[in-house]
C-alpha cells in the first residue's frame, strides 16, 4: 500500500489522458479543469508505474455500476482488471491518492477554511457525539474540528464503498481510533490541510 | 465580459430581501458557491453541474445545511447530488416551498469516489 501527495498546480502533459478523460476535462471550468487533469495524469502515472507499464497503456473504466453512465468510480480494465484498488481526493491545489493491491481504502483531504455555522452544520448532519465535540470547542477552531471529522467520515464511506444516501449521522468518528478491524490514520500532508486514510478490514 | 464594477460580496448566509422564489434562491446559491470557490459570482453558470467547478462534497453538504436554515426545512445531505446545478436546486426548493414538490424519501447512494455530480 502507498500514499501519494500530488501538487495539482504544476503543469502536466495532458497527452497522457485517455479519450473519456479528455471529454470529461473539456466540460470542466477553470481552475478546476487543470487541477482535475493533473490528478488524472497523476493517477495514470502512479498506477502504470506500479504495474510496470506505460501510463497511456492503462485501461481505465469509469462505467457507473448503477446506470451505465461514464461517471462511476474509476477501475482498471482489460489485462489489469482488479489488479489495484485506489482512492483519490482533491482540495484546492493538493491531491491525495492511496493505492493497495488487495484492501479497500478511502482517502479524503480538506483545506482548512472557514465554515459558516460549523456547530449548526455538525448538529444537522453529523452523529450526536461528533456534534458535541464541535460544539464544545472554542468558536475559533470549530471549523477545523468539523473538517477533521469530515475527513474521517468521507474516507470511511469511500473505503466502505458507500455514499451519503443514509446520511452521515449513523456512524461516529469521534473516538480516538476507527471501528474494530478498520484502520484509520490522519495524514499530515501539508500546512493548512487535513487528511485521513481509512483501510477496510 | 461585463464592464460593470463588481458589487461587494454579501456576508455568508445573508437572506435575500424578497420572497424565497427560484431566482432569489439561485442568486443566494450563486453568491455562496462563488465564495466557496473564491471566484467572481459572474463567472458561475447556474446551469452547469456543481462538479464542473470542483465543488467538494464537504462544501455541498455544508451549503445544504445553510440552505436548510435559510428555508426553515431539514434538507438531506444528498440534495445537491439529486439536483446537481444551481438552477435545478433552486427550482426544486422553490417548488417545495410552494407545495408543488416534496422532499425525497428514497435516495440513490452514489459512490463518493465517483465523479458524483456528473450523473447525467
Amino acid at each position: 500500500m502507498g500514499v501519494w501527495v500530488i501538487d495539482l498546480d504544476v503543469a502536466v502533459d495532458d497527452g497522457l489522458l485517455g479519450p473519456a478523460e479528455r471529454v470529461r476535462a473539456e466540460n470542466l471550468h477553470e481552475p478546476h479543469r487543470r487541477r482535475w487533469v493533473a490528478s488524472a495524469v497523476a493517477t495514470r502515472t502512479v498506477l502504470a508505474d506500479l504495474l510496470g507499464i506505460e501510463p497511456a497503456a492503462l485501461s481505465v473504466d469509469r462505467t457507473c455500476h448503477r446506470c451505465g453512465g461514464p461517471h462511476g468510480r474509476a477501475r482498471l480494465a482489460d489485462d489489469h482488471a482488479g489488479a489495484l484498488r485506489w482512492s483519490m481526493s482533491r482540495s484546492a491545489g493538493l491531491g491525495l491518492m492511496a493505492v493497495s493491491e488487495r484492501q479497500r481504502l478511502g482517502v479524503d483531504i480538506e483545506r482548512v477554511r472557514a465554515v459558516p455555522a460549523a456547530a449548526a452544520v455538525a448538529r444537522r448532519y453529523l452523529a450526536p457525539s461528533e456534534a458535541a465535540v464541535v460544539e464544545q470547542a472554542p468558536e475559533a477552531v470549530r471549523a477545523e474540528i468539523l473538517l477533521r471529522l469530515w475527513t474521517r467520515k468521507e474516507a470511511f464511506l469511500k473505503a466502505a464503498g458507500l455514499g451519503l444516501a443514509h446520511g452521515l449521522g449513523w456512524f461516529s468518528t469521534a473516538g480516538a481510533s476507527g471501528a474494530a478491524g478498520w484502520w484509520r490514520s490522519e495524514l499530515r500532508v501539508a500546512e493548512g490541510f487535513l487528511a485521513t486514510l481509512v483501510v477496510a478490514p | 465580459m461585463s464592464e460593470q464594477p463588481v458589487p461587494p460580496a454579501a456576508p455568508p448566509s445573508q437572506p435575500p430581501d424578497g420572497p424565497l422564489d427560484g431566482p432569489a434562491l439561485a442568486a443566494w446559491l450563486t453568491q455562496r458557491i462563488a465564495e466557496l470557490l473564491e471566484v467572481d459570482p459572474s463567472t458561475i453558470d447556474p446551469g452547469s453541474p456543481f462538479d464542473t467547478y470542483g465543488l467538494a462534497s464537504s462544501d455541498a453538504v455544508f451549503l445544504t445545511g445553510d440552505l436548510s436554515d435559510l428555508v426553515g426545512m431539514p434538507l438531506s445531505a444528498t440534495l445537491a447530488w439529486d439536483h446537481p446545478t444551481i438552477d435545478e436546486l433552486a427550482s426544486f426548493i422553490a417548488a417545495v416551498l410552494r407545495g408543488d414538490a416534496e422532499l425525497p424519501v428514497e435516495r440513490i447512494d452514489w459512490d463518493l469516489d465517483a465523479d458524483f455530480y456528473d450523473l447525467r
